[in-house]
């Protein structure tokens, strides 16, 4: 009876949760494998407002409710960071990626008044885009971990079989329901 | 950007996998001995033809409830993904799986999709088949309009989710071409405003998305509040049974028609405010206008019924089916319609407790945490009555019965939560932490899909004739249980360390305890695939049912209208009368009193030849080892096994620190000693099955294994090296047994 249980409960259970770990693994391991070949992650991504939504941020603000904020020259930007200002400031608000070296980091994670063409531009840093660091040991184990949960799942009419193997071996005649 | 895909391929490959599984259900469903006959082949143009007629057309009641309950599992499954997608994220502390607007748009999504397009559709789905069922009505009041109720929240949906398919289909031709299409397509994204749609935030971000997710919504508002008008008018007018008698899930669903027909239009005035405010220039929500606490006032005087939307109709089914799996008459009935009216009412005077910390008058909102600490009453009462109705039941732990208890247990927590985010002190701390994700999740997963799921199983034999595996659901049913109080426990404990929610970023000290609340949701995934697996397998595999009184509820005389409907309709079509044989016995057990006696074979039975025993207790050690080594080469290969483990056992016997010697060694003994070690006590270890007692054999030797060959491993390498050692024990266990089991079951043959 306890076994019955074990069996059909207990195992599959356990298996479950291994599967679940599996998963965690398998995915957070493979991805960490795949996500800088493709392309997922490095550069750095950042905001730019418009110069108007920049003007009413401050508004009110300055000098003293607010943060002060830095002021940078566009040109004192490396060209990378250069180039994607430009482009956000084509496309306000949205994401772009720094796609090179990023020496202003620093000022963009706290936000940063960048002036270009005599007007301020706000940009901040909207993802750090890291990649993801995870033990090497994790694809594997999480693999190893599915594959022992799916066993473990899969239990129940494994060993529902196997009693059923073992009863025509005694070849009692009882028909093998199914 | 990548989230796009991953999530349509996500759900593409679900699509194809629950696709190919119907089909191979229904074929492995086919002739039977029975008489039964073949179905048709899906893919016949015909079947094709006569199927999408008849389910685009249909105005019957039962297909348009089976309709609702196919869609809100869509939905389900699709707001699933975005939950996993979330918890994947979770895994690392850094924002570095996904990116931290796709987090933004997860969750948005996540919360609308499962609040909007899952549990309304799913609760009118059940009360459209069964209510009629359940009052004697031949039908739904309005046919045509609850058909015209459910055919507009498909259209909601995809409106409402539009920027998945677009970021999709902006991927795929930006992939090969460029120019105003790409572009187009690529403007939709999926909001990243959270479910509450907030101003400032809603009307300044540029998405156009986001007018469709509020054009969506009020689609979906509209949808309900048919179905509601449909319910209302059901319950009043097609009603054969008297008040006194009208059964309790009715009592809910009237009671939450009501709240919608109420609290909908609400919300769709809103929705238009805010699509003006963002498209014509009006300030409704501008500070210059009427400011944005102004839509939080609106949007929680809506919302905060809306939570019993959800909740009610859960309560009802739970009164409806717990009964009769304890043999008793629901406790109070009376208190319990009581209540259900009680929240009713009171659910509108206490959408300000969703603002305490907007900076109200402390007392007006002293005013809103007194009534909010009130309706705590109602369910409360729900509760109480739950648990007198258990008290000294005779309990049957079938599906929906577990179902029931567990579900209890989980909405005490929920609750008994909630009364603590409703004092305005408790709630200034704790409001955007992740106590607020646990508590309400504790409801809205521990109970709400938890009794969706116990109805689904109650009354599968009467929707579909067939009994579901109800081992399976149990199993299933216990992952449900510990997979939420896992996932969503653990949200209760993050939040009592502060955790805002929200953020994709989280201080690594966290990260363990969202690990394991990851796991937890990912057990929640399963048991959600398991459940519909069962659902589907069983619609054309399951035993079939002979007898209207599937869950013996003559017997306490709880054989309720819906049941003397399938009776009904099993005499008229089957003629078959309603009576079932004396006993009845499966075709096998595994039960040593039930069944057939040689089930549990007794290894004793095994010792005929010692010679042959040996020779074959020698094959299956060899075949183990050989397992083994697979197993643990694996590892080694991976680096949580070091291969050095064996010279020193080279060294050991004798022969110099060679791995290869030492191997060989470690072959011979696995052939020998532990074979021949195993046939010998065999009969003493636990299981009287000899494959379960070799598994325990292998299980006990390798704590001594592993503890030998331990070459200093830690962490991850350390439970590597265990989770290995362990398996390949394991493998040499069967290897041996079996093999033993094998040559026997060869001599038996041969005799
Ligand atoms: C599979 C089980 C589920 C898991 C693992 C899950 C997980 C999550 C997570 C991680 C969040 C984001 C929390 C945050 O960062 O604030 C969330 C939010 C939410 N979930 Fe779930 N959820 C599940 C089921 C459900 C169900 C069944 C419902 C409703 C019926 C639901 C409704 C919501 C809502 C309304 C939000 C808030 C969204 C927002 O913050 O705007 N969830 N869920
Ligand atoms: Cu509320």
């Amino acid at each position: 009876m306890v076994r019955e249980w074990l069996l059909t409960y207990g195992v599959p259970f356990v298996g479950s949760v291994l599967l679940a770990i599996g998963i965690v693994g398998g995915v957070m391991g493979g991805y960490a494998l795949v996500q800088p070949a493709i392309g997922f992650c490095g550069d750095p991504q950042i905001t730019v407002y418009s110069a108007e939504d920049t003007e009413r941020l401050r508004e009110g603000h300055t000098p003293a409710g607010g943060p002060e904020l830095d002021r940078l020259r566009i040109a004192e930007l490396s060209p990378a960071e250069r180039r994607a200002v430009r482009a956000g400031i084509e496309a306000p608000g949205e994401s772009i990626s720094v796609e090179g070296a990023t020496p202003h980091r620093a000022a963009f994670r706290r936000g940063v008044l960048v002036v270009a063409d005599g007007q301020a531009h706000y940009v901040t840093l909207a993802t750090e885009n890291d990649c993801t660091q995870v033990s090497p040991l994790l694809l594997p184990l999480g693999i190893a971990a599915g594959l022992l949960g799916i066993v473990g799942v899969l239990t129940p009419p494994i060993y529902r079989r196997y009693l059923a193997f073992e009863r025509s071996q005694h070849g009692d005649g009882e028909s093998e329901g199914g | 950007m990548n989230r796009a895909l991953v999530e349509f391929g996500v759900l593409c490959a679900l699509a194809i996998l629950v696709c190919g599984f119907v089909g191979y259900a229904r074929r492995c469903g086919g002739p039977r001995a029975d008489g039964g006959y073949r179905e048709r082949s899906l893919l016949n143009p015909t079947v094709i033809r006569e199927g999408v007629v008849r389910w685009t057309t249909t105005t019957d009641h039962k297909d348009i409830g089976l309709l609702y309950i196919a869609f809100g599992t869509l939905a389900a499954l699709w707001g699933g993904v975005d939950a996993m997608m979330l918890r994947t994220e979770l895994l690392t502390p850094a924002a570095d799986v996904w990116s931290e607007a796709t987090y933004n748009a997860l969750f948005t999504t996540h919360g609308v999709t499962m609040l909007f397009f899952f549990v309304t559709p799913v609760f009118f789905g059940i009360g459209n088949y069964f209510i009629p069922l359940l009052i004697g009505a031949d039908d739904m009041a309005f046919p045509r309009i609850n058909a015209i109720g459910f055919w507009l929240l498909p259209p909601s949906l995809l409106i409402a989710r539009a920027g998945l398919p677009s970021q999709v289909t902006a991927q795929i031709l930006g992939a090969l071409t460029s120019g105003p299409l790409v572009d187009f397509f690529g403007v939709l994204e999926e909001p990243g405003i959270g479910w509450t749609l907030y101003p400032p935030l809603s009307t300044t971000v540029a998405n156009p998305q986001i007018d469709l997710l509020l054009l969506g919504l009020h689609l979906s508002g509209i949808a309900s509040t048919l179905g509601a008008i449909n319910f209302i008018v059901t319950i009043f007018y097609e009603r054969e049974t008297s008040w006194a008698t009208l059964d309790i899930f009715s009592w809910s669903m009237l009671t939450t028609s009501g709240i919608v027909l109420f609290a909908f239009p609400l919300l769709g005035s809103a929705l238009l405010m805010l699509l003006a405010d963002r498209n014509l220039g009006t300030t409704f929500y501008a500070i210059s206008g009427g400011g944005p606490i102004l839509w939080q006032h609106l949007f929680w005087f809506f919302g905060h019924p809306e939570v019993y939307i959800l909740f009610l109709p859960a309560t009802g089914l739970m009164s409806q089916i717990l009964p009769k799996f304890v043999g008793r008459k629901l406790f109070g009935f009376r208190f319990i319609v009581y209540s259900t009216l009680a929240i009713g009412v009171l659910s509108f005077g206490v959408w300000a407790h969703h603002m305490f910390v907007t900076s109200m008058n402390p007392r007006l909102s002293a005013s809103f945490m007194a009534v909010s600490v009130a309706i705590a009453v109602p369910s409360a009462i729900k509760v109480f009555n739950w648990i007198t109705t258990i008290w000294d039941g005779n309990i049957r732990l079938a599906a929906p019965g577990l179902l029931c208890i567990g579900s209890i247990g989980t909405f005490v927590v929920g609750g008994v939560t909630g009364v603590f985010l409703a004092a305005v002190p408790v709630d200034v701390f704790f409001h955007g932490t992740y106590y607020v994700v646990g508590h309400f999740h504790l409801i809205t997963v521990g109970i709400i899909p938890m009794m969706m799921i116990a109805a689904s199983y109650y009354w599968y034999p009467l929707i579909t004739g067939r009994w579901y595996d109800r081992r399976l659901a149990r199993f299933q049913v216990g992952l449900l249980i510990v997979g939420s109080v896992v996932t969503f426990g653990i949200l209760l404990v993050l939040g009592f360390q502060a955790l805002p929610r929200r953020y994709a970023n989280y201080p690594a000290e966290f990260a363990s305890l969202q690990q394991i609340a990851t796991v937890g949701g990912y057990l929640i995934g399963l048991s959600a695939i398991l459940w519909l697996y069962n659902m589907i397998w069983s619609y054309w595999n399951g035993d079939r049912v002979d007898d209207a009184d599937v869950w013996d509820l003559k017997a306490t005389d709880q054989f309720s209208r819906e049941w003397q409907w399938l009776e009904d309709r099993l005499d008229r079509k089957y003629d078959l009368p309603p009576s079932e044989p004396e006993t009845v016995r499966p075709a096998y057990t595994t039960e040593p009193e039930k069944g057939s006696p040689h089930v549990l074979s007794d290894p004793r039975g095994l010792v005929r030849s010692v010679l042959d025993d040996t020779l074959y207790g020698a094959i299956g050690g060899l075949l183990g080892t050989l397992a083994m080594s697979g197993v643990l080469f694996t590892g080694a290969f991976i680096g949580v096994f070091d291969v050095a483990a064996f010279a020193e056992l080279g060294g050991l016997v004798g022969f110099g620190d060679d791995a290869l010697v030492g191997y060989l060694t470690f072959l011979l003994g696995g052939v020998t000693t532990w074979a021949i070690l195993f046939r010998a006590i065999a009969e003493f270890l636990p299981g009287r099955v000899l494959v379960v007692t070799g598994l325990s054999y292998a299980t006990i030797m390798s704590t001594g294994f592993a503890v030998a060959f331990y070459t200093g491993q830690t962490g991850l390498e350390l439970v590597g090296y265990l989770g290995f050692v362990l398996v390949a024990h394991w493998l040499y266990g069967l290897g041996l047994a079996g093999t033993i089991r094998y040559a026997e079951y060869r001599r038996t043959v041969g005799d």
